[in-house]
């Protein structure tokens, strides 16, 4: 069995599994369960001045009979006195001496709020602390949350703030509503972050409910904004966990959060560059217990690699993820059809012929039925008919090796403007 | 004609050149294509228009052996 311990800039845990600082971290009686049922850490809902939640708070998005595809709130930061969860946090430091406990704070851009706050967390024993500037909702309207988040400049001065008073790692969470992630997790840096973790919640309106015409959810009859989040956000986090990671100036340990809900997905964001995952959508859908699948399916993988720890994991596929200008344009595929499992649908020949290149021929055998055909050479290798075929495996994308060397985009120009080098630049234009 | 047709002819008529010892002595891209001069080692010049994808990737291609047999 693999050791599965990671340590995050020094905050150490049993497993990489750590729940969100959402509804699932927001007592002490919540947190000691989840360490039991066996995650490994978990960050503290949200403290700071105890706020006042509307009722009605969440909505899913199902797709196609899977529930919860995606999960829209509009809840905000814990609604709790400050000293109530301190003393939970203490007692619960205490029973669980070996798992992490990240508090998650947020107050206004203050310095001595963020010191207030910072010591009277400290004193009572955590392990570290998250810096909440991703909240999209409410508290960005009291200029906290997203609203300190989407500002580089309040990002770096309010983290070298809670710097100056925490002796505890300091993760600063990174909110993914902002145009380029990275100049918030620099800013992160230049601020003395240790670490960062990502995503929060993306901005969202869950729906329109086309009978009352309501939004969804709707308080009383109107609605405002609320943060995304669950499955159908992983792509998006996993950019922007890939985009840190692979961004020298930002050059910190990662905790990767958004639509994380098995081992897979923890496997591949840790391989994408984090140290350790975050989870709050798949834990409200399923459960505490769905952490103990999570260990044993990572254990299982870890034992197939013959990895001996978790930790050989992280950011062995960054070098893998580059600009497009970097991808090699020599490089080809093509689709071919089984005709033993193809079951004759006919959905990739439609995809094919209404929205790709025309190249799936219907043919008609010695035997008088008809089967389908892909024409390799007018093929380009879009993915697109294995994409919508029912059948795993009926249709597979053949790597077609060309008699060219590999050429990027950027080779591709550089030839070009070398030709055109102190020649008739008219002539000898490149674009 | 399918794109790959148009290719084909494209790449034959490039092809064609190289095989007379032309070389790509410069090229202007534009929302047509991309316009190739060559010129042949005996002074004579010839014109290329190449429209398809996969053509405007194979003269670079081509382009790339070349320098790297002229260097
Ligand atoms: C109902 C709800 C409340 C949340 N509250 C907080 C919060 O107080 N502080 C915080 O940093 N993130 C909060 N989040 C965001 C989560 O911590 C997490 O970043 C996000 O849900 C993405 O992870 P997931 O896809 O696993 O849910 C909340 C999310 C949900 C769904
Ligand atoms: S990969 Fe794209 S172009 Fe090729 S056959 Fe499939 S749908 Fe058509
Ligand atoms: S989509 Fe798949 S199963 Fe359907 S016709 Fe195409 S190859 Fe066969």
């Amino acid at each position: 069995m693999a050791d599965l311990r990671i340590n995050l800039a020094g905050i150490v845990s049993p497993n990489p599994f750590w729940l969100a600082s959402a509804p699932p971290t927001n007592t002490g009686y919540q947190v000691q369960r989840a360490f039991e049922a066996g995650w490994g850490g978990a960050v503290w809902k949200t403290l700071g001045d105890p706020i006042i939640n509307t009722s009605s708070r969440f909505a899913a998005i199902h797709f196609n009979g899977q529930r919860v595809a995606g999960f829209n709130n509009i809840e905000l930061i814990t609604d709790r006195p400050l000293e109530i969860n301190l003393k939970e946090i203490y007692e619960t430091k205490k029973r669980f001496p070996n798992h992490a406990i990240v508090v998650s704070l947020m107050v206004e851009p203050n310095r001595e709020k963020w010191h207030e706050i910072v010591k009277k967390v400290e004193a009572v024993g955590v392990d570290g602390l998250e810096l909440n500037f991703g909240c999209p909702h409410g508290m960005a309207e009291r200029g906290m949350g997203a609203a300190s988040g989407q500002q580089p400049d309040l990002v770096e001065v309010q983290t070298m703030w809670v710097k100056e008073a925490a002796t505890t790692p300091v993760i600063v969470k990174l909110t993914p509503n902002i145009t380029d992630i990275t100049s918030t997790a620099k800013a992160a840096v230049r601020g003395g972050a240790d670490a960062i973790s990502l995503i929060n919640t993306i901005n969202s309106l869950a729906g329109v409910d086309i009978d009352s015409w309501n939004t969804i959810p709707h308080v009383g009859g109107k609605g405002s904004h609320g943060g995304y989040c669950g499955p159908a956000v992983k792509p998006i986090a996993l950019h922007m966990v890939a985009d840190c990671a692979r961004n020298p100036e930002v050059g910190v340990p990662i905790s990767g959060i958004g639509g994380i809900s098995n081992w897979r997905d923890a496997v591949e964001f840790m391989l994408m560059g984090a140290t350790g995952v975050q989870v709050c959508t798949a834990a409200m859908h399923h459960g505490f217990r769905i952490v103990e699948d999570m260990i044993d399916g990572l254990n299982n993988y870890l034992d197939e690699k013959g990895l001996a720890s978790v930790t050989e994991l992280i950011g062995k596929s960054v070098p893998r993820y580059s600009d497009w200008g970097n991808l090699d344009l020599n490089y080809a595929v093509v689709a071919r059809i089984d005709t033993d499992t193809c079951i004759n649908c006919n959905k990739c020949h439609i995809a094919c012929e209404d929205t790709s290149h025309q190249c799936i021929d219907m043919l008609t055998d010695d035997q008088g039925q008809s089967y389908l055909q892909v024409r390799e050479e007018d093929c380009v290798g879009c993915n697109l008919c294995a994409i919508v075929c029912p059948v795993d495996g009926a249709i597979s994308m053949i790597e077609v090796s060309g008699n060219d060397a590999p050429m990027t985009w950027n080779e591709r120009q550089e030839a070009i403007g070398k030709l055109s080098e102190g020649e008739d630049s008219t002539k000898k234009e490149a674009v | 004609m399918s794109e790959f047709a148009q290719f084909k002819l494209e790449k034959q008529k490039l092809d064609d050149f190289v095989a007379q010892k032309f070389k790509i002595v410069g090229v202007k891209e534009d929302l047509e294509g991309a316009w190739l001069d060559l010129e042949h080692p005996g002074g004579e010049t010839a014109n290329l228009h190449l429209t398809t994808a996969n053509a405007r990737k194979y003269y670079v291609s081509l382009l790339l052996k070349q320098e790297q047999t002229q260097a």
